[in-house]
């Protein structure tokens, strides 16, 4: 792999490696970064998607946490 | 809905209207689409039974990979938020290859014609092809040991299978025959687990 093949696997691990809340706020800045400095890209935009359906599973998990503790 | 929402709605009920007969499966979708602007994904198929799409990609071409990916997304079994944070690649990985697969058969029964090599830029740098590798590789092993599914029927049958259920699938296809090299096989899937999961068991 050249590096810019090396740097883009290094970004998209970031995004598919992502887990918590932290991890995606992290990886969608980063993925912003290389998206907009590689516009001609545009697959990588995908990774949006996994991270925003990441974030809506875990903010659910969370209301769900929080409504198990005041009706528990 | 708005006359562009509508219009997607209609574009995404007539990608359904093929997947159905392809596919056999049922969708969960709830015929709503939001368009979303400043959206930094391209489409979204939410939990809830709604499909989100991108504003600016209303009317540019390469949609339609967007649009049938989404509608594979309320065809998958299990969709479900927990099930997905677990087992994201199981999901993305099928329902992209899938994408990928019947793209041209989907688009040349709807009279679309856009220039593949669009397509192409779109799949040469995704962050979803290490998931389809993974697939790929079980799927060539269990090939290779004389199991006779088609690349598109393989992934169906994924497909149809809750997203939890996916890697024990896989485990009992392979075990299913007795020939297959076992240690070789099991090897090929715990790897291909370890890339869909992003964990190391």
């Amino acid at each position: 792999m050249n590096t810019l093949e090396i740097q883009r696997e290094l970004v998209i691990e970031k995004v598919l490696d992502a887990t918590t809340l932290s991890e995606i706020h992290e990886a969608r800045q980063t993925l912003r970064e290389w998206i907009a400095a590689h516009p001609d890209e545009t697959g990588m935009r995908d990774g949006f998607e996994q991270l925003s359906l990441m974030e809506d599973a875990l903010e659910a998990q969370k209301t769900d946490q929080v409504e198990a503790s005041t009706t528990g | 809905m708005t006359t562009a929402e509508q219009q997607l709605a209609a574009e995404i009920q007539a990608i359904l209207n093929i997947l159905l007969r392809i596919t056999g499966l049922s969708s969960r979708w709830n015929s709503q689409v939001e368009l979303v602007y400043e959206a930094e994904f391209a489409g979204k198929k939410r939990f809830a039974c709604d499909i989100q799409i991108s504003a600016d990609l209303a009317e540019n071409p390469l949609r339609w990979a967007t649009l049938i990916h989404e509608a594979l997304h309320s065809l998958s079994a299990g969709y479900r938020r927990e099930d997905y944070h677990q087992f994201r690649g199981w999901e993305e990985g099928v329902v992209e290859q899938l994408q990928r697969m019947l793209r041209s058969i989907i688009l040349n029964e709807l009279n679309v014609s856009v220039p593949e090599e669009i397509f192409q830029q779109r799949e040469a740098a995704h962050p979803y092809n290490s998931y389809i590798a993974a697939l790929e590789d079980v799927r060539t092993v269990l090939e290779a040991e004389g199991v006779h599914l088609s690349p598109q029927e393989f992934y169906i049958q994924l497909l149809a299978v809750p997203i939890r259920e996916r890697p024990q699938f896989l485990l009992n296809m392979g075990y299913l025959r007795a020939a297959l090299p076992r240690a070789s096989f099991v090897r090929a899937l715990s790897a291909a687990n370890a890339a869909l999961t992003r964990r190391i068991l």
